[in-house]
């Protein structure tokens, strides 16, 4: 039976229901609908407009994106996101991206912003929109080209007295090699140069 | 007895929904008293959250608030050109709601003993899950937006643009998320 098949007898028989189990349930509604309080009443009435009001902010979320106020939109999207509304947090993760952009010669805010477009990305992955795991990625590698270059190695002349880290390591046993460490900067910039790895060790003669 | 999409009692004869086509003009026109409303819609209405929510309880409780909202508007609905629609875009933006907080807690059942279990009893309870049980375990695993697509435009037979208007989205969006949808099905049921 292909999905088409299955879907087409599921939907045939989905208003099917014996009618004592809705007469019931019906029964219940009634007698609920005349005996709550006027606290349950205005309870229930809440709850939709609180739905309402996360199409609102969605809507007004729209508005500012579409005219360019990329603060404004995060401010409602993240109203519409939090209730998963709708594609809300997959635009909010964009218009966080975007605001991370604007925000490039302030480290910290950056880093918040696009901690939270992150966020947001995976939520919308989640919810069903894979174009979200393709902006996460983007997003993640543009940074990561932008990252400052790693540090020159230093000249020959900058050496420390030792020769370096490789003559260190080979010619002394560890706790000497550690001490030596944390004392020479020329060898601390030649480890940060390495992207934090050591030199390959001589192989034995 | 059994009763079919606007309150005729037909026996055990399998029931749809009225033509899509129709569906806006019937539900005014044809349904003209609240139980009637409630005949017609509380079956599809049900069990499409069930197909949807990770917790049964929750989509009984949801669809139950939702048709006593109809029953406190009943006036207000009949003037809605589609007041069944109504009831389904309260429905799930409710379970929405329910289900994101849930997951910000880590309150939400995810793991597939739970979702097995819970599956069970509601087979236990509806013969129509019982019924369909592979097609109602596979829609609830797919993503949460191609689920509610699936339900509307699979089950319920809303049309692509009805069911982005339920759900808020545009109708090039509930295409997209349908087609991703029964071809994850498709996997999902070979």
């Amino acid at each position: 039976m292909s999905v088409d098949d299955q879907l087409a007898a599921a939907a045939a028989a989905i208003a099917a229901m014996p009618e004592a189990a809705i007469a019931g349930r019906l029964a219940a509604l009634e007698a609920e609908h005349r005996g709550r309080s006027a606290l349950a009443s205005a309870q229930l009435r809440a709850t939709l407009d609180c739905l309402e009001l996360d199409w609102a902010a969605y809507e007004l979320a729209r508005q500012h994106d579409e005219a360019g106020r990329p603060d404004e939109a995060a401010r409602w999207y993240r109203l519409a996101a939090a209730n998963d509304f709708a594609d809300a947090p997959v635009r909010l993760g964009r218009v966080l991206e975007m605001l991370a952009e604007r925000a490039a010669g302030d480290r910290r805010a950056e880093l918040a912003l696009v901690s939270e477009a992150a966020r947001w990305y995976v939520e919308a992955y989640g919810a069903g929109h894979p174009e979200a795991a393709e902006r996460l990625d983007g997003m993640i590698g543009d940074r990561a080209g932008r990252r400052r270059p790693p540090a020159e190695p230093p000249a020959a002349g900058e050496c420390c007295e030792r020769g370096g880290l490789a003559a260190v390591l080979e010619g002394s046993d560890l706790l000497t090699a550690t001490e030596h460490f944390r004392r020479c900067t020329a060898c601390q910039r030649e480890f940060v140069s390495r992207g934090g790895l050591l030199p390959d060790r001589r192989p034995p003669d | 007895m059994v009763v079919q999409a606007g309150g005729v009692a037909v026996g055990q004869a399998p029931a749809g929904l009225p033509d899509p086509a129709r569906r806006g003009h019937h539900a005014r026109l044809a349904v003209t008293s609240f139980p009637d409303f409630y005949r017609q819609w509380w079956p599809p209405l049900v069990r499409c959250l069930i197909t949807q929510a990770s917790d049964t309880r929750w989509a009984q409780q949801i669809a139950h608030n939702t048709m006593l909202a109809a029953r406190d508007n009943w006036e207000r609905l009949l003037t809605y050109e589609r007041p069944d629609a109504w009831l389904f875009k309260v429905a799930i933006r409710a379970l929405r709601r329910l289900e994101a907080r849930a997951r910000d807690r880590g309150q939400l059942p995810d793991d597939a003993g739970s979702a097995a279990w819970d599956l069970g009893m509601a087979a236990a309870a509806d013969d129509w899950i019982a019924g369909h049980l592979d097609i109602v375990a596979a829609i609830r695993a797919l993503p949460r937006r191609q689920a509610e697509v699936m339900q509307l435009h699979g089950l319920c037979r809303y049309s692509l643009a009805e069911t982005g208007e339920i759900l808020g989205i545009a109708e090039t969006a509930a295409s997209e998320h349908f087609s991703r949808a029964r071809t994850r099905l498709a996997e999902l049921l070979r």
